[in-house]
């Protein structure tokens, strides 16, 4: 079994938190239109001028939860990422493989020939065909000609100039204890938000989140960690600005309190680029994660 | 989008993957019968998904078979026991999952995660185009497989068509009802286009499910977690009256009088639609309803 590369703490609290960030019940459903709509005939150029954009797939079955997105470009490359987060032997893990390489359209078949992946894939390059049908402007269905294995394919939504606005804006620091108020209490942590903090503007929403280790989740986290003295987390506090509708998130901060009593913060963690937003995926939406809670139950 | 590496991934093993088609396996689709098809075209007749159901002491089994082209086979085996109260119908299930293939009239399974590898070896007796039968061990009678419906674009059209929230008391109305519990259907959201009809359905555990679930909750040992009484679920629900299949859209779990968790099952895949079963299954009358009989807005 293949495991995640040991992290620094940081990093390795920074992706224990984003793990831990939730769906949205935002409906996001394509325009109204017949369930028997006749199927358009996209086929060649036309379906290659089609398929031109960044596209995602979600899937939870009962063994793991997996979100893949994919750009595929005019210029006849692509690249994607898979998450995928599945039971292990020593708890859940999440694994990463970013891939890219080069696509083209024969007929109503996506031609796809992967060269380069991190990491390493057996095999490479390796080509892969797709049957195409365009069902919207939004979606299509593509079925592996190796497997027969069909998939629904939804293209990523498109983020606005608002949303660079936002995230350039400053925001403001935590406020006092008596402004939290708990979201999720469970065995392992509290969730909680900052009522004080909470803005809105152009349906972008921010606040302060908080997870609250209990004592019992410490003592797991710290057992595997004890190896390098590590310290490990007590609270993550983060500001999160979420656009429920377009089911986009961005990290602005995150303060990590330590078993140690340090205190460690970092500032735009996914990059200063404003442009720079997150899918809120299967992966952010499972039950825990303060995002779909705040898009759900936000006063 | 890549589908093959997603078992890469969650195997964790880099010889896993990109191997080659199953022995015998074609890309060709199903054919019509006009002879017992062996080798590969017996391969290619099985290529799809295929069910059964099964009655049994006091419930039901619905087993799926999936063989895919690339010589990989699935199987899920939902046990669906009567007096029990759990939320939605929840079976018990058992997967498994393997690699396929055909020698002759032959079906061999060989499940991944057996060491030494647990072949099976199945007499296949093609019936008609979307019905075969096989003998499982030293069973005294032959299982009958039918093939699944496909869904296709249809069906994820009449998924991505937004649903109406749920209507006031007044318009709910019952359809069914079991021991613990009793089944409404919200007529103001009954929607029907073409082979597809929807609607917001409602399950509320009656006393008697309510003083059962509390005992089932009080037998927990105890710990930090609080223990939640599911007391009504909502469910909007979309089926595919010809094929007879149902898909779930949205879920809403009460308990302790107020509203504990909401999903639109993010992550299940579109095109994944349920078979109404043929037996003990509730939504075989909720079908019945909303396609023969809608009841009136």
């Amino acid at each position: 079994m293949i495991r995640p590369a040991l992290r620094p703490t940081c990093h390795l609290l920074l992706v224990l938190f984003a793990t831990f960030l939730p769906p949205a019940v935002a409906d996001t459903a394509a325009p109204p239109q017949s369930a028997e709509a006749p199927e358009a005939s996209y086929r060649g150029q036309k379906l290659a001028d089609y398929l031109v954009g960044k596209w995602f797939h979600d899937e939870i079955t009962p063994d793991n939860v997996s979100a893949s997105d994919e750009t595929l470009l005019a210029d006849g490359s692509f690249n994607g990422v898979i998450t995928l987060v599945g039971p292990g032997s020593a708890g859940p893990g999440a694994m990463k493989l970013v891939y890219a390489g080069h696509w083209k359209i024969e007929g109503d078949v996506m031609v796809q020939s992967t060269a380069t992946s991190t990491p390493a894939l057996p095999d490479l390059p390796v080509t892969e065909k797709y049957r195409i049908e365009v069902v919207d402007e939004r979606n299509f269905i593509q079925e592996s000609l190796r497997s027969g294995k069909r998939l629904s394919i939804q293209r990523a939504a498109a983020l606005k100039p608002v949303h660079a606005t936002r995230a350039s804006a400053p925001w403001p620091d935590p406020g006092p204890s008596e402004s939290w108020a708990d979201i999720e209490k469970n065995a392992t942590h509290t969730l909680s938000y900052d009522k004080s903090s909470v803005q809105r503007h152009d349906g972008i929403s921010g606040a302060w989140t908080r997870m609250t280790l209990t004592d019992e989740a410490i003592k797991q986290i710290a057992v595997p960690a004890s190896q390098g003295n590590t310290p490990t987390p007590k609270s993550i506090d983060s500001f999160i600005l979420f656009d429920c509708t377009l089911k986009a998130y961005r990290q602005q901060e995150v303060r990590v309190t330590l078993s140690n009593g340090q205190n460690v913060a970092v500032k735009n963690p996914a990059g200063t680029d404003p442009q720079n937003w997150n899918r809120m995926n299967a992966l952010v939406m499972r039950p825990g994660n303060p995002l779909k809670s705040l898009c759900t139950h936000l006063p | 989008m890549k589908t093959i590496w997603k078992a890469w991934l969650s195997a964790g093993v880099l010889a896993l993957g990109l191997t080659g088609p199953a022995t015998g396996a074609s890309q060709a689709a199903s054919p019509a019968i006009t002879e017992r098809p062996a080798g590969e075209a017996l391969a290619a007749y099985l290529i799809g998904t295929w069910y059964s159901d099964q009655l049994i002491d006091k419930g039901d089994l619905a087993m799926e078979r999936t063989y895919l082209r690339d010589g990989r086979f699935s199987v899920t085996i939902d046990l669906h026991q009567q007096d029990v109260v759990a939320a939605g119908d929840t079976p018990m299930t058992s997967r498994m999952s393997g690699k396929w293939s055909v020698e002759g009239d032959t079906l061999i399974e060989v499940p991944d995660e057996t060491s030494p590898p647990d072949t099976t070896r199945r007499l296949i007796t093609v019936e008609s185009p979307d019905s075969f039968s096989t003998r499982y061990d030293n069973a005294p009678e032959s299982v009958t497989f039918r093939r699944k419906p496909k869904t296709g674009a249809a069906h994820l059209r009449a998924y991505l068509q937004p649903w109406p929230e749920p209507g006031t008391p007044g318009d709910w109305i019952e359809y069914t009802h079991d021991r613990i519990g009793t089944s409404y259907i919200d007529r103001s959201t009954v929607s029907r286009q073409v082979r597809f009809a929807g609607a917001w359905t409602r399950y509320d555990l009656n006393a008697a499910g309510l003083a059962e679930s509390r005992h089932l909750a009080a037998a927990r040992p105890a710990g930090p977690e609080r223990v939640l009484i599911m007391e009504r679920i909502y469910q909007r629900v979309l089926i595919d009256c010809t094929e007879r299949l149902l898909k779930r859209q949205e879920t809403r779990i009460w308990m302790d009088a107020k509203e504990a968790s909401a999903s639109r099952h993010e992550g299940d895949e579109p095109l994944s639609w349920e078979r109404i079963r043929t037996y003990g299954d509730d939504n075989a009358e909720l079908a019945r309803r909303l396609c023969e009989a809608p009841p009136a807005r």
